[in-house]
């Protein structure tokens, strides 16, 4: 069972700090719901986990195990099992699907996947996730819907096996349908796997298993609870919190992120 | 070298593909087609390619470019009668300390002629592409179609890459576009690829081959073999 561990961690994008002193801690077989008004830290969380160059670690520690991952590239962290599921995967022109997933595949083996073991996996991966196997031929997201990029995002999760897996609004942009296809392979995958998932919505969370639920505000752990929670904040919002004592900065420059946007989104508009 | 020529005879169809050659001379006479796949693997090249298109002849040219050190390939094609095509494809890749320049030139001499050019480059380490060549169409030739779009990745921080392409319209009822753009290898595609456990040089490669695809893909699968050992040499 592996054991991630968040300890004090502050974060910045472009020298504006967003996480400020998070700890948080979670195995293999639990199941967390991340949650928080937009522009909080929630996707800062899961790329600073992942090792996004773009998020500077100012200090704390990202502790995989009894392994220190802090300043360990985005490939070994990759190796080491973790995995992230993007909000906005990324289109890379005339790479091959299928092509990618084998490299990506033998990246954390020692031996080459066999073509058969390897069509095994892809035929049993595309089946679950209810996605035409024409679409191994594809170019790496290149004219996917939306809907089809994140159910992508999920494939690659069984084809690669991590051990904890993070997903970033794997719900947005998704239909009834899809979600229900979403939700029942986490569900399944729960038991094999810990899943760290971040959704603004109480469906995809009602349709699973969860073992806790995490608020973050100002880039902090501001509220831990169980399944209720969620519920409280579907019906609620945030705002109960403040009557609680938890603190919502109010911060100029974050005054143009309105619902819809992520706060590390806005801040990198200037950085590229 | 001595200078080869190809000529087509009317409504003759054609697909040649060459690994070694030197400056061609080609005619395609009313009619005609003719696919010319080419790929350079040689060191020091100074290729000069000339053509004659003439009515409702096409000529599609994909050029493949895994030379070393210094490259010169000039290309000047004319479209000289009614309805005459060219379609320009290229994929180059410079490291170390290359320095290849493509001068890719067309003239529309008549009306209803087309010239499409599409270049791609990637350059590391020292290395320097430059893209450059006028698509001009002449007075007169109205109705004419004339497209430029030139890429180059830059990998490196003492990589250059320069694509400066010009249209020239001497005519008004005519179409024309023009896109030019040198960038450095997307942040966001490196960070998706190596989150998925590929190392640096591992998604540095996969974007390379993804990028010059559109025209690897185009050879015989003896050349593709080739191109994808010499970009495996290159990185």
């Amino acid at each position: 069972m592996a054991k991630l561990k968040i300890e004090n961690l502050h974060v910045s994008v472009k020298d504006k700090e967003i996480l400020k002193g998070l700890s948080i801690e979670f195995s293999s077989d639990e199941t967390i719901a991340l949650l928080g008004p937009n522009g909080n830290g929630k996707s800062t969380l899961l790329q600073t986990i992942m090792g996004n160059p773009n998020y500077t670690i100012k200090s704390g520690n990202i502790w995989l195990d009894d392994k220190d991952i802090t300043k360990l590239s985005v490939d070994e962290r990759s190796k080491l099992g973790l995995f992230l599921g993007m909000q906005y995967p990324s289109e890379v022109p005339g790479v091959n699907n299928s092509d990618f997933l084998k490299s990506a595949l033998n990246a954390h083996r020692e031996k080459p996947v066999s073509l058969f073991e390897f069509y095994k996996l892809m035929d049993n991966a595309y089946k679950k996730m209810h996605i035409p196997f024409e679409m191994a031929n594809r170019n790496l997201n290149e004219g996917f819907s939306g809907g089809e990029k994140k159910k992508n995002e999920i494939l690659q999760m069984l084809i690669l096996n991590p051990s904890i897996v993070m997903l970033d609004e794997i719900d947005s942009g998704l239909d009834v349908d899809a979600i229900q296809i979403v939700a029942n392979v986490i569900k399944e995958e729960q038991v094999k796997r810990g899943f760290l998932i971040v959704s603004h919505y109480a469906k995809l969370y009602d349709l699973i298993k969860i073992d806790k639920a995490i608020v973050l505000v100002d880039g902090k752990v501001a509220k831990v609870g169980d399944k209720s929670l969620i519920k409280k904040i579907d019906e609620q919002g945030y705002e109960w919190l403040k009557a609680e004592g938890v603190e919502f900065k109010k911060d100029e420059s974050m005054n143009s992120v309105s619902i819809g946007t992520c706060a590390t989104k806005e801040a990198l508009k200037g950085a590229k | 070298m001595s200078c080869q020529c190809i000529k087509l005879k009317e409504r003759e169809s054609r697909v040649l593909e060459y690994t070694d050659f030197s400056d061609l001379n080609i005619e395609l006479l009313e009619g005609s087609k003719l696919v010319l796949k080419l790929a350079n693997f040689s060191e020091n090249s100074d290729i000069k390619i000339y053509g004659k298109i003439r009515k409702f002849a096409e000529i599609s040219i994909v050029f493949a470019d895994f030379s070393k050190n210094f490259t010169k390939i000039s290309s000047q094609i004319d479209l000289v009668e009614e309805g005459a095509k060219c379609d320009w494809h290229l994929a180059t890749l410079s490291n170390k300390k290359d320095s290849k320049v493509f001068d890719i030139s067309f003239k529309h001499l008549v009306g209803k002629t087309t010239s499409i050019m599409d270049n791609y480059g990637v350059a590391r380490d020292e290395s320097k592409i430059v893209f450059s060549g006028v698509s001009h169409i002449t007075e007169g030739a109205k109705e004419s179609n004339a497209k430029q779009n030139a890429k180059i990745i830059v990998f490196d921080k003492n990589s250059q890459g320069v694509a400066s392409p010009i249209l020239k319209i001497d005519e008004n009822e005519v179409q024309a576009s023009h896109g030019a753009v040198v960038g450095q290898l997307n942040s966001d595609h490196m960070f998706y690829l190596m989150s998925r456990g590929l190392t640096y040089d591992e998604a540095r490669m996969i974007i390379t081959l993804g990028y010059l695809k559109p025209v690897s893909t185009q050879f015989s699968e003896k050349t593709q073999s080739m191109i994808e050992n010499a970009i495996k040499e290159a990185m």
